[in-house]
């Protein structure tokens, strides 16, 4: 059974980490058993052409891909051109395998948020992301993945639910889908709904990134509890039952991801993490056929 | 004009950017030549190659005593190894060589590292980085000592023929261009001594430790030995910062006289700072 498993996962699909400088030692000294890495672009908007450099060897091992996070591809303000600017060089220097970024905007009126923010899911933030992804495509050279995020407020204003809206925009743009599960998965426990649901309403075709990974409970402001996406803890089980589950309904290759930010656990239970993420993925796979 | 004939002051200055002139071009010639071309090769992430190119089998060699003081394999107090009876399978041909001298040398960690066997491992574990064009060959080395003794001795040649000329005249006051030859004698052993790495394997450690720095403390746990080793193999000393055994350990290999015949490059350099954050969704609270 392990190796049948173990066949159905590793030819097609990929499975990696995110790039962080506490990990990479342990991604170097591991990198037999890791796939390919992300990489936050934004941090590395003023490489030098010697950083870069040494993102090119690296690329050169172990597939990368840029990810960015202040561009606010969700919004009808347009992107500002030397964020585009950055994220091209950041590909084109580096060999990378493709790029993405959030459905979110991160400014408005002047103001930079700080964070990513779930716009009003309406027709003028699907025109504007829409647009957005327009103008970054031919300055980039490629088409990004764009990320569904994860919220506590549900955004008012809005006239269509989330898979709706990520749907209208991936549909209209020719994107493809990076799905991060975890925010899924805590979307839809903060709001009420169904995450295998939810995950079944989505352009699962259109996926070729999936992130895991993980939260804590933190209070309500009106009791009860909402589920923070922190990325600061271990993937639950969950979140790998709905990548099984897109294993099933997703034929096409993935890549999937584990996204940790900090309180950085041994970096072999990290690799039992990735390994768990196989495993899981390969239950899917074998469940399809 | 016989530039011999020139006074005192005069050839001074001539006889200094004659050796300037003649340096740079020797210096550049062996750059140019030990720069490679504009491919990359591969990725090092064997910690014994990485070490071998900041220092050579000498640092090769202290990676190894990090690992086996790691997984409890040796013991260094001071600058005595102690081997452990336990000899597991599977030991790096470095690391069997440097404990089967623990034995065979008493301890001395200075006789140790420089055991004839575990230089010769540290050798075949760092031949490829020959074929990688990241280390210089036997042959570049030779052609190093040869272009600088020739562009040394055109130099001082030069010098000692001023001096038999002013000594002639009559001269005595020749004390500076005695230094200047002095000078020269010492640049010119500068750029002909042997090196660990050519111009690629210069930017290859560059890039490994552009891609290991800004580590924090953020880890929780022990690095693994692997990470620990890449660590100490990038950075030397201050790569096991935080980690005190392993650096008293590390320490305690440290050579007992300054420089080598072919030392090059530090053995300890600060972990560069780097950013890096990431996107958590809506943020931490």
């Amino acid at each position: 059974m392990g190796a049948v498993v173990a066949a159905a996962a590793e030819p097609r699909d990929r499975f990696g980490l995110g790039w962080r400088p506490e990990l990479a030692p342990g991604i170097l000294a591991h990198r037999d058993r890791i796939d390919v890495v992300e990489i936050i672009a934004d941090d590395h908007f003023r490489a030098s052409r010697a950083e870069l450099r040494a993102w090119r060897r690296l690329s050169a091992e172990i597939p990368i891909v840029w990810h960015g996070i202040s561009l606010g591809l969700a919004s009808t303000l347009p992107v500002e051109p030397h964020r585009l600017d950055a994220i091209a060089r950041l590909v084109g220097e580096t060999g990378a395998a493709g790029w993405s970024e959030h459905l979110a905007f991160v400014r408005a009126g002047g103001v930079e948020i700080g964070h990513l923010a779930a716009p009003p899911r309406s027709t003028a933030s699907i025109e504007g992301a829409c647009a957005n992804i327009d103008r970054a495509r031919p300055i980039i050279g490629a088409m990004p993945s764009v990320e569904n995020i994860a919220t506590l407020i549900d955004p008012p204003g809005s006239d269509v639910d989330e898979p709706q809206w990520i749907t209208s925009i991936v549909d209209t743009s020719g994107a493809g889908l990076l799905l991060d599960l975890h925010n899924l998965y805590a979307n839809a426990v903060n709001f009420g709904a169904n995450p295998v649901a939810s995950l079944h309403r989505l352009p699962l075709h259109r996926v070729g990134i999936v992130h895991l990974a993980g939260g804590r409970w933190i209070p309500a402001p009106n009791g009860g509890r909402r589920l923070l996406d922190d990325h600061l803890h271990a993937v639950p089980p969950e979140v790998f039952g709905l990548l099984t589950e897109l294993g099933r309904l997703a034929p096409q290759k993935l890549t999937v991801i584990i996204e940790r930010d900090g309180d950085y656990p041994p970096f072999a239970d990290l690799m039992a993490e990735l390994d768990r993420a196989r495993r899981a993925l390969a239950a899917g796979r074998a469940g399809s056929t | 004009m016989n530039v011999f004939d020139l006074p005192g002051p005069e050839f001074l200055q001539f006889y200094f950017a004659f050796g300037a002139v003649v340096g740079i071009a020797a210096w550049a010639f062996l750059w140019a030549a030990s720069r490679g071309g504009g491919r990359l090769p591969p990725l090092l992430t064997d910690p014994f190659q990485i070490a071998w190119l900041r220092g050579g089998p000498l640092e090769a060699a202290r990676v190894a005593v990090v690992s086996l003081v790691d997984r409890g394999l040796l013991q260094v107090e001071r600058s005595r190894m102690t081997a452990t009876s336990r000899r597991p399978r599977g030991l790096h041909p470095i690391e069997s060589a440097l404990l089967a001298n623990c034995f065979n040398t008493g301890g001395e960690a200075a006789k140790v590292l420089s055991a004839a066997s575990v230089r010769a491992a540290c050798r075949a574990a760092c031949e490829p980085l020959i074929r990688l064009g990241l280390a210089p060959s036997d042959e570049e080395q030779r052609r190093r000592v040869v272009v600088a003794a020739l562009a040394g001795l055109l130099v001082v040649g030069v010098g000692i023929v001023k001096l038999v000329v002013a000594i002639q005249h009559g001269r005595s006051n020749v004390i500076f261009l005695i230094v200047l030859m002095i000078v020269a004698v010492g640049f010119f052993f500068w750029v002909g001594r042997p090196r660990w790495r050519t111009g690629q394997g210069k930017r290859m450690l560059a890039d490994l430790r552009r891609l290991l720095s800004g580590r924090k403390s953020g880890i929780r746990g022990k690095p693994t030995t692997s990470e620990l080793m890449l660590f100490a193999a990038a950075f030397g000393l201050s790569g096991l910062a935080g980690y005190t055994e392993l650096q008293a350990a590390y320490a305690g290999t440290r050579p007992q006289s300054s420089g080598s015949s072919c030392g090059s490059g530090s053995s300890s350099s600060g972990c560069g700072g780097g950013g890096g954050g990431g996107c958590g969704g809506c943020g931490s609270s």
